[in-house]
């Protein structure tokens, strides 16, 4: 047995002293500062990118260099793509090599990423360690980007991402352009809903979010980005808690809202528990008035942004509609779309999910 | 060899008051009493596990003067009961040769559990796990762990509880053979006033804590195990033993 | 005796074989395809792929294989609990619990973020507090154990209750964190051998050499305490001393790997049973043998995980659990440790 100890030792010394040397290369390096502050050296020509964690691809898509994506995690083949304007628009992406597990805790496969061979790895929702360990066991940089606040679309840490992303890329206009692009839509909104008195705006809720799972109508938001963006009178707001939560039925209730938007990802869950119960639905305001209407949902593997901003025009459009006179919400759609992932995708979209409308005859039976 | 004076000990009540008592070597001494007089404590004081008040002196030094270790070279100690489990015979008795040894056994080590082996007659369970042996066997293993610590004096207890009339004889003529061969001490706990009588030097009849009568075969008289147990017996001697009958 | 010591000698060549043979095997292996000659050839140069990814878990998976090995087989004999394991005992699920405590609240490991001040890392605070987290775990079991005098069954189960407690504290905790921070909270749940770098795999090492050198000047110690407290008394041991420091080294052997790896569940009792039973319950034999076994059996499962379903990696604590509750549930159908 001191026989194996002394073998153990040997291996250990000998591993230990390969580590110590260290390979020089002979490419141009930038010094770029990621979103978690950490300094990282890039190439100063990049061509070759993987994208690890929830939404780092998106934003690689966004850019418009989609093309230099060389390998994507599993969960870009093996989850539907609906819902994901970016992997909708890309199905070349489905037939890129894996490199490595998706999902809420992305586990990356270094020696699959180094199999791939590029230049940058993207991450989102990453640490500093598990960014350095991926780094230090790819040796190639680690960039970490970020969605700030889960739902948000107007985020200074998406503005940075971007920035900082098309920086890298080569991409600093169209980086500027989406962030432009992102601003005027949302001043668009805002402004359109400037000056109506606060008690003259319809009381709204919006139910069935998905988060972490889908939900039935308990599931809500008050800093729920299209709300914000019409500035709208959130009855969930009473509950003064930030990012998504479940409330009480009997508070819905209550509150009694005049328009309840819903989730059209998580309607059959509401429509499943109407059947349970239906008196309940039945004595709501917005229920006895066909003031239901149905959201595309945004939140999939993290912000799709230009879903978001769509939703916002058509929740305007239902909330003002002499203020969006001009706006046809499917039309606003194909316009964002084609300008974040370059494919109109909203019929698409509206067939699987039913749509911008009325959904208020769904609950007929 | 080994004295207890005045030894004493309580738990909450006292277990021991006032023993005082010799072994000389080579002698062969039983200590007898009913359930809960106390001789399972006495030995696990004389063997150090238990804290008594008094002295209990090996060959003129304290047990307070002794390590652990150097008392283990001395005494060896049988308790009534141990684990069983996947040793093997052969590393039970090496652990008798724990108290000598520094970082591992030696070959010396190695010699003296092969010739404890032998004097015992193991060789056949040598390499069996002691999860399989019988209660005889297993108390003969036992025994021989002990006797590989080449102590100067041997605390049993209960040595022939659970055994057969074959086995019982045995182990009592292997105690008196060890006792009288290597001129060991031994000191033994028993139930059984027959096999007692037939293999002690000496008795000691303990009750309530302390000794009521020691000396030959002569103190396993009617009048004294009335006195200790509470049991009429006859007591029968032919050709210089003893025998003890139940009365009725 | 001639069969004995051949069975010995055997056992020790296969495990020793099979070792170096699933090494090599699990370097030639991975996502990234190396011949054989291309592995020894990246292995004389340095190649990321050998020396920063495949290298560093498989060394790691080694390493903590034998570490919960070992300190199973010492919990076995210490608590007199075939049962015992650091996993079975609650005493991984405590170190997992400590560790997401320092990250979540002390922030320790991680996050220098946008507009906040860098903060210092500290590598020994995570250990630290795993360390401190399996303590309390051990200081139940020692009171559970002093206080009354349970069954192995029963002490599995205080086991499986505190087990729960750290579970349902590490949930709570995730409940109130940052997506972030619970992303790598989440890693302890699951064991993942693919984390570690070349100065963490430094101090595992450290850990277990100065544990198992112990360990191996305790055996003789150990052997004494299967008997019965008394007799190993008797031998000049003292079984509380033993037991406590015993204890103490196991776990914080366990807490070590925990911190770096996670919780990796049932080597600790299937590595040390499979030697018991077929080679020998000798502590001079049990302890470097379950080593060697634990250590190759970590090595072939995490192999297994990160080659089955390639490029996607499985975590190497289902794959022992899937192989390891089976056993568990063997050993307590079997019962013959009386």
């Amino acid at each position: 047995m001191k026989k194996l100890f002394a073998l153990i030792l040997v291996v250990l010394a000998l591993i230990l002293s390969g580590c110590a040397q260290e390979e020089k290369q002979q490419v141009e390096k930038t010094v770029v500062t990621d979103m978690l502050g950490r300094t990282v050296e890039v190439p100063e020509k990049v061509e070759r990118v993987v994208a690890v964690g929830p939404g780092a691809l998106r934003l690689i898509v966004y850019l418009n260099t989609t093309d230099m994506v060389v390998g994507v995690e599993d969960a870009e083949t093996a989850w539907s793509p609906m819902g994901r304007p970016y992997r909708m628009a890309h199905p070349e992406l489905a037939e890129k090599p894996i490199i490595g597990k998706g999902g809420p805790n992305p586990s990356p496969n270094a020696e699959a990423i180094v199999a791939v061979k590029p230049d940058v790895i993207f991450a989102c929702y990453m640490d500093a360690s598990k960014a350095n360990a991926l780094q230090q066991q790819t040796d190639v940089p680690v960039v970490v980007l970020s969605y700030g606040e889960l739902g948000n679309f107007k985020a200074q840490e998406i503005y940075d991402s971007l920035r900082l992303a098309g920086k890298i890329l080569g991409k600093e206009k169209r980086a500027e352009d989406i962030i432009n692009f992102i601003e005027s839509a949302y001043n668009d909104v805002s402004s359109r809903v400037e000056g109506i008195p606060e008690d003259a705006k319809p009381a709204v809720y919006v139910g069935a979010l998905g988060f972490k799972g889908g939900h039935g109508i308990e599931s809500t938001q008050c800093n729920f980005p299209p709300f914000m963006a019409v500035k709208a009178k959130n009855v969930a707001c009473e509950a003064n808690k930030s990012g998504s939560f479940f409330i009480d039925k009997e508070k819905l209730l209550e509150w009694d809202p005049d328009i309840i938007f819903l989730d059209e990802n998580n309607l059959h869950l509401v429509l499943i528990d109407y059947e349970k119960n239906p008196e309940i639905y039945k004595s709501l305001k917005a229920f006895k008035n066909g003031e239901i209407y149905g959201i595309l949902p945004f939140n999939y593997y993290t912000t799709n942004i230009e879903t978001a901003i769509v939703d916002a025009y058509f929740v305007g459009k239902v909330l003002y509609p002499d203020r969006f006179s001009d706006i046809d919400p499917a039309e606003k759609a194909d316009e964002i779309f084609k300008f974040f992932v370059g494919k109109e995708l909203y019929g698409e979209m509206a067939e699987h999910y039913g749509g911008f409308r009325n959904i208020a005859d769904v609950f007929e039976s | 060899m080994i004295a207890v004076e005045n030894l004493s000990f309580s738990y909450k009540e006292p277990v021991l008051s006032g023993v005082n008592f010799e072994a000389k070597e080579g002698e062969v001494i039983f200590i007898l009493g009913p359930n809960g007089s106390g001789k399972t404590t006495l030995l696990r004081c004389i063997a150090g596990i238990l804290k008594p008040k008094g002295a209990v002196l090996i060959e003129n030094q304290t047990l307070n003067d002794l390590s652990k270790k150097d008392l283990a070279k001395k005494l060896a100690y049988v308790p009534q009961r141990s684990d069983t489990g996947f040793l093997t015979v052969f590393d039970v008795i090496l652990l008798g040769r724990k108290p000598y040894m520094g970082f591992g056994p030696t070959n010396e080590d190695y010699r003296i559990v092969e010739e404890v082996i032998s004097l015992l007659n193991l060789e056949k369970l040598a390499f069996r796990r002691l999860n399989e042996l019988s209660g005889g066997e297993l108390q003969k293993v036992m025994i021989a762990r002990a006797l590989a610590q080449k102590p100067r004096i041997l605390l049993l207890d209960e040595p022939t509880n659970n055994l057969d009339v074959k086995n019982q004889v045995e182990i009592l003529r292997l105690i008196r053979k060890i006792a009288k061969e290597s001129n060991v001490s031994v000191i033994s706990t028993m139930h059984d006033l027959n096999l007692a009588s037939l293999y002690a030097d000496r008795i000691l009849m303990i009750k309530n804590g302390k000794i009521f009568a020691s000396g030959g075969i002569e103190v396993l008289s009617r009048e004294n195990i009335k006195a200790v147990y509470g049991v009429d017996v006859e007591v029968v001697r032919m050709n210089g033993k003893v025998v003890i009958l139940p009365g009725d | 005796m001639m069969e004995y010591s051949r069975r010995i000698r055997t056992a020790e060549i296969v495990l020793v074989t099979t070792l170096i043979f699933s090494f090599i095997a699990s370097l030639c292996v991975g996502s990234y395809s190396l011949t054989p000659q291309e592995v020894l050839s990246s292995l004389l140069n340095d190649s990321p792929i050998l020396w920063n990814i495949r290298l560093p878990r498989i060394v790691t998976s080694i390493l903590v294989g034998a570490s919960l090995a070992v300190s199973g087989a010492v919990m076995q004999c210490i608590l007199r609990n075939p049962l015992a394991s650091p996993f079975t005992l609650g005493i991984s699920q405590g170190a997992a619990f400590g560790a997401a405590f320092a990250i979540i609240f002390l922030g320790a490991g991680l996050l220098h973020r946008t507009g906040e001040s860098i903060t210092i890392l500290n590598p020994y605070l995570v250990p630290f507090f795993a360390f401190l987290g399996s303590l309390i775990s051990v200081s139940v079991i020692l009171t559970l154990s002093k206080i009354r005098d349970l069954s192995p069954e029963a002490m599995i189960l205080a086991g499986v209750a505190m087990a729960s407690v750290f579970q349902a504290a590490t949930m709570l905790m995730q409940y109130f964190a940052e997506d972030v921070m619970v992303a790598s909270v989440v890693f302890w749940t699951f064991g993942d051998m693919g984390r570690t770098n070349w100065s963490e795999i430094y101090i595992i090492f450290l850990a277990f050499a100065v544990c198992i050198a112990y360990f191996i000047f305790r055996r003789m110690d150990y052997n004494a305490l299967t008997l019965s407290d008394e007799t190993a008394m008797s031998l000049g041991v003292n079984p509380q001393r033993v037991r406590l420091e015993g204890l103490l080294l196991s776990s914080f052997l366990t807490a070590i790997c925990v911190s770096f790896t996670g919780i990796v569940g049932f080597v600790g009792l299937v590595a040390p049973h499979s030697i018991r039973i077929s080679v020998s319950g000798d502590y001079r034999y049990l302890i470097p043998f379950s080593t060697v076994f634990g250590a190759t059996l970590l090595l072939v499962a995490d192999t297994f995980g990160r080659t089955v379903l390639s490029p996607v990696l499985i975590p190497v604590g289902i794959i022992t659990a899937f192989v390891g509750a089976p056993v568990f549930i063997y050993l307590l159908l079997r019962g013959s440790w009386r």
